[in-house]
């Protein structure tokens, strides 16, 4: 039997529920199309007059195109993240992971895959148009395709991190609503003069042929040093960063998951699989 | 005798097995090569000796430079390098020709194996003597001593023996006049003849005085440059024709004169079956002949020989203007690799289609997501579409952009003029080169022709550039290191001599011009045209092993020459080049820049025109980046007499 990708993410019945409420919704085709009429936009604008090779300033449209792309997705993943999937309203995400017979690792995964699929899409809508601008600006494909992973491993970040904001908060629309922008502007905005490296706008530029943005970083390990290239270090921190808002969105999981049991005097845990509103 | 072998043997195999035990001894001897002479601003020989008493040595013999100008912040370092393999007690002569723009710092002579510096030697400039003029002494005494008192600028007197007159047509560049008296050309090596038979139709000046023995001048070197066939000699009595000319009296007195026929040239002096002085041009250059020696009675001591050698050597009308300029940096901004890019030399896709790929990449995307809403398809055909989608927009985006050049890690422009320099067998290339880095990095740039001169560096752009470049000289030329950080343009000024590619030639009958063209060499001639008194008349292509003969009606004379931008403008018009529009780019910035920089002295003589599609100065194939090549030939029209129509 051939072994298909993801048929056990398939079977996932949260990331099923998920995907069927977001493809039935159509948020995410609209989104879709804004986000891909704007980068086109920014395309049209920024793309080079005739084939000039201008020798006084480096080329402009790739980063502008990074930047743009870097920002408005960022906030796509940090609000769309800090938002119930699931579909019904008056269901909370909180109700929906109390309740489930499902573990909660299962749970939490089935549905991160199914944001994930989103942030996918979105960053997949940004390759025709990205490769356009790379192509007059003089990137190669690896140039391409590191800015794009760059891309790719903050947005999965900031997604994860906006679904444990989304888990911790969602009964206070005011404080969920404040954070996640907050958080959004302080890497987006604040971290490149605070903190470069985990600037995600910086980090995908640093990948370019424009002069470093980013210093290198030196790590000393068992003996031996070890320099790597900014952008690495803004990657290897995003993916840390999302490594332990997973964590704690399980952990708060798992916590309402027993405080709930506790009190209704039930066990959560096994099921028959299926799901619906308690 | 067997034990001396034996250890000799022994002596080797131990130099063979272990050669980093053995301590290298060579000693390093370096000189200025035109007598400790120097002129600034030209191109310099230095002589190297090296002398090994140690272990074999293996290794980069080379001498650097500085050029350049902080104030202009270009300063860059060159080094000239070649490998040099000396044996045990070898004994051995390097020359190298180098650019000289300063005394402020040494020359740097080193000898290095890998990293390591085995010798170095500094040559201070200060204490060598600096001259605006240098003539080069070909003569068996120091009859020209006299000259460093008689001309107007500061001028010094060089005597070289036959063996270290340069190899390379170069290496007369800080040499006004070459005077030969008294001498032959035979025991000059073939590159040694060469390289002065190269100099002279670039633009060098030889005269060539008679002494008593006239059978050197019937040698067969010197008899194909002179402007006379020399008969015999002849005793006289004065020289009045002489005192009649320059309008100074000459005191009559028995000598001996050559008895000469012109040949081809012009007289100054005496007549065609008699001339006493008489010159012809060669390629751009000049041969004088002087039937008599300048050294004894009546000429020692004349008071016309200031007017007499002033014509001779001609010294005023030999500084070139532009490369002066071009070497202060003032012309840098006009310099073809940078003006092409002035051009829109990259074909990207317009504004329109740009707006057409966009309009259908959100179009269909609205449908598909439409189509999706409505039908309510399962997630796998719904990722599938998408996906599918997504693919086909990238592929279109990408085979809409033609021009991967960018693509490149660095792009050469190779923009050449060869001048074919008539009844000669030379042309002059003039390559103006740029390499520009889009991702950075080093570069190697081989070049086509192995005795080519690098005239003038200098970098624009974005990044930075590295200051330091080595030319290799060794078989062919070679400029390694060429630093430069993304998005930075390195442009290079070169100069190199070559056999001619074409055989032109051209007769006038009555009413009429008659023009044959033999292409010998192996690239097709594209869109080839004569140009007389403004009138152009295309041949069209002219394929390699082809000769194509034309009669031009002999049209009246303009009352005004065309001006320059007319000329280059109409032969701009008349030869299309079909292919990218970059190469209509390329063709116009050659032609501008070869008629503004007035090249053609008479321009309303004729001359022809033609396009080669193919880079002449830079390399391509032997390791150099991607590179737009276009190169211009232009040939004046000569007649089988040797003088210009």
């Amino acid at each position: 039997m051939i072994p298909i990708p993801g048929r056990k993410a398939l079977r996932n019945p949260i990331f099923r529920g998920a995907l069927d409420a977001m493809t039935q919704r159509g948020t995410a085709w609209t989104h879709g199309l804004n986000y891909a009429a704007v980068l086109s936009l920014a395309l049209f604008i920024t793309w080079p007059k005739e084939g000039f090779l201008s020798l006084r300033d480096l080329p402009f449209t790739y980063n502008a195109m990074g930047g743009t792309a870097t920002i408005i997705l960022a906030y796509l993943n940090f609000t769309q993240g800090a938002r119930n999937l699931l579909g019904a309203q008056d269901v909370t995400l909180r109700d929906w992971l109390a309740f489930t017979p499902l573990p909660v690792g299962v749970c939490l995964r089935g549905y991160l895959a199914a944001g994930s699929v989103e942030t996918l899409f979105f960053w997949g809508l940004s390759w025709p148009l990205m490769l356009l601008a790379a192509g007059v600006s003089g990137e190669s494909l690896a140039h391409l395709g590191t800015g794009m992973l760059v891309l790719l491993a903050c947005l999965t970040a900031y997604r994860v991190i906006g679904v444990t904001l989304l888990i911790w908060f969602e009964r206070d629309d005011f404080v969920l609503y404040i954070l996640v922008r907050v958080v959004y502007l302080w890497f987006i905005l604040v971290s490149g003069f605070v903190w470069p490296l985990a600037n995600p706008v910086l980090a995908f530029i640093d990948t370019s042929i424009w002069p470093q943005r980013l210093p290198d970083v030196s790590l000393r390990l068992a003996g031996f040093e070890y320099q790597a290239p900014g952008w690495a270090a803004t990657v290897t921190l995003h993916l840390i960063l999302g490594g332990l808002f997973f964590i704690i969105a399980t952990l708060r999981t798992r916590w309402l998951q027993r405080r709930l049991a506790l009190r209704d005097g039930t066990e959560g845990g096994e099921g028959d699989g299926s799901i619906g509103p308690p | 005798m067997t034990g001396v072998c034996v250890r000799r043997f022994i002596l080797c195999l131990w130099w063979a097995a272990v050669p980093g035990l053995v301590g290298a001894e060579v000693t390093m001897e370096a000189r200025l090569g035109l007598q400790e002479t120097v002129r600034l601003e030209k191109w310099n020989q230095v002589i190297v000796r090296l002398h090994n008493n140690g272990a074999p040595v293996a290794g980069t013999l080379g001498v650097r430079v500085w050029r350049g100008s902080e104030i202009r912040g270009d300063l860059h370092v060159t080094s000239f390098t070649q490998p040099v393999s000396l044996s045990h007690r070898a004994r051995k002569r390097f020359t190298f020709t180098v650019p000289i723009t300063s005394i402020n710092r040494p020359i740097e002579v080193f000898l290095r194996r890998g990293e390591e510096v085995l010798q170095q030697h500094n040559l201070d400039l200060r204490t060598a003597l600096s001259a605006e003029q240098v003539i080069l002494g070909l003569t068996r005494d120091l009859s020209l001593d006299f000259l460093a008192t008689l001309l107007p600028t500061h001028t010094r007197i060089v005597y070289l023996p036959q063996d270290e007159l340069p190899q390379h047509w170069y290496g007369y560049d800080s040499v006004s006049a070459v005077v030969l008296k008294g001498l032959s050309l035979q025991p000059l090596s073939e590159a040694q003849a060469r390289a002065l038979r190269q100099w002279i139709a670039g633009g060098g000046t030889l005269v060539v005085a008679s002494d008593s023995r006239y059978a050197l001048l019937t040698e067969p070197r010197l008899q194909a440059l002179l402007p006379v066939q020399v008969l015999g000699v002849e005793q006289r009595d004065g020289l009045p024709e002489l005192a009649t000319h320059y309008g100074v009296p000459l005191q009559p007195a028995p000598l001996i004169a050559m008895r000469a026929r012109l040949t081809q040239g012009e007289v100054w002096v005496g007549s065609a079956n008699m001339p006493l002085l008489a010159q012809r041009a060669f390629g751009n250059g000049r041969v004088v002949f002087l039937a008599v020696d300048y050294a004894t009675k009546p000429l020692a001591g004349w008071r016309g020989n200031q007017a007499l050698w002033h014509d001779m050597l001609q010294p005023a009308e030999r500084i070139d203007f532009s490369r002066v300029f071009a070497e202060l940096g003032l012309l840098d901004e006009r310099h073809p690799a940078v003006e092409i890019l002035s051009r829109p030399i990259l074909l990207y896709p317009s504004h329109v289609t740009l707006g057409a790929l966009l309009a259908a990449y959100c179009g269909a995307l609205g449908g598909l997501f439409w189509v999706i809403k409505r039908r309510r398809l399962r997630h796998v055909a719904v990722g599938l579409a998408v996906a599918l989608l997504l693919l086909a927009f990238t592929a279109a985006g990408y085979g809409l952009l033609a021009q991967h050049s960018l693509q490149h890690s660095a792009l050469a422009f190779d923009l050449t003029t060869l001048e074919v320099l008539p009844d000669t067998g030379y042309s002059r290339l003039r390559g103006a080169v740029g390499v520009f880095s889009v991702h950075g990095g080093r570069y190697t740039l081989p070049l086509q022709q192995p005795e080519t001169m690098m005239r003038h560096t200098f970098t624009r752009g974005a990044g930075p550039a590295g200051e330091a470049l080595e030319v290799g000289t060794a078989e062919s030329t070679v400029i390694r290191h060429i630093d430069l950080g993304p998005w930075t343009l390195r442009v290079f000024s070169l100069e190199a001599m070559a056999p001619t590619p074409l055989r032109v030639r051209a007769e006038r009958q009555a009413g009429s011009l008659s023009v044959r063209v033999d292409n010998p060499g192996a690239l097709p001639l594209h869109a080839a045209a004569i140009l007389h008194r403004g009138n152009p008349s295309p041949l069209g292509t002219i394929t390699p092993g082809q000769a194509v003969s034309v009669v031009l009606p002999d049209t009246p004379q303009r009352p005004e020459p065309p001006s320059h931008e007319r000329l280059w403008q109409t032969v701009f018009a008349h030869s299309p080049l079909s292919g990218s529009r970059r190469l209509a780019y390329m063709q116009e910035v050659l032609l501008r820049h070869y008629f503004n920089d007035r090249r053609l002295a008479d321009h309303d003589a004729p001359f022809l025109t033609g396009w080669l599609l193919t880079p002449s100065t830079v390399h391509p194939d032997a390791g150099a980046p991607h590179t737009w090549g276009l190169t211009l030939v232009v040939s004046p029209l000569v007649s089988d007499q040797g003088m210009r129509q």
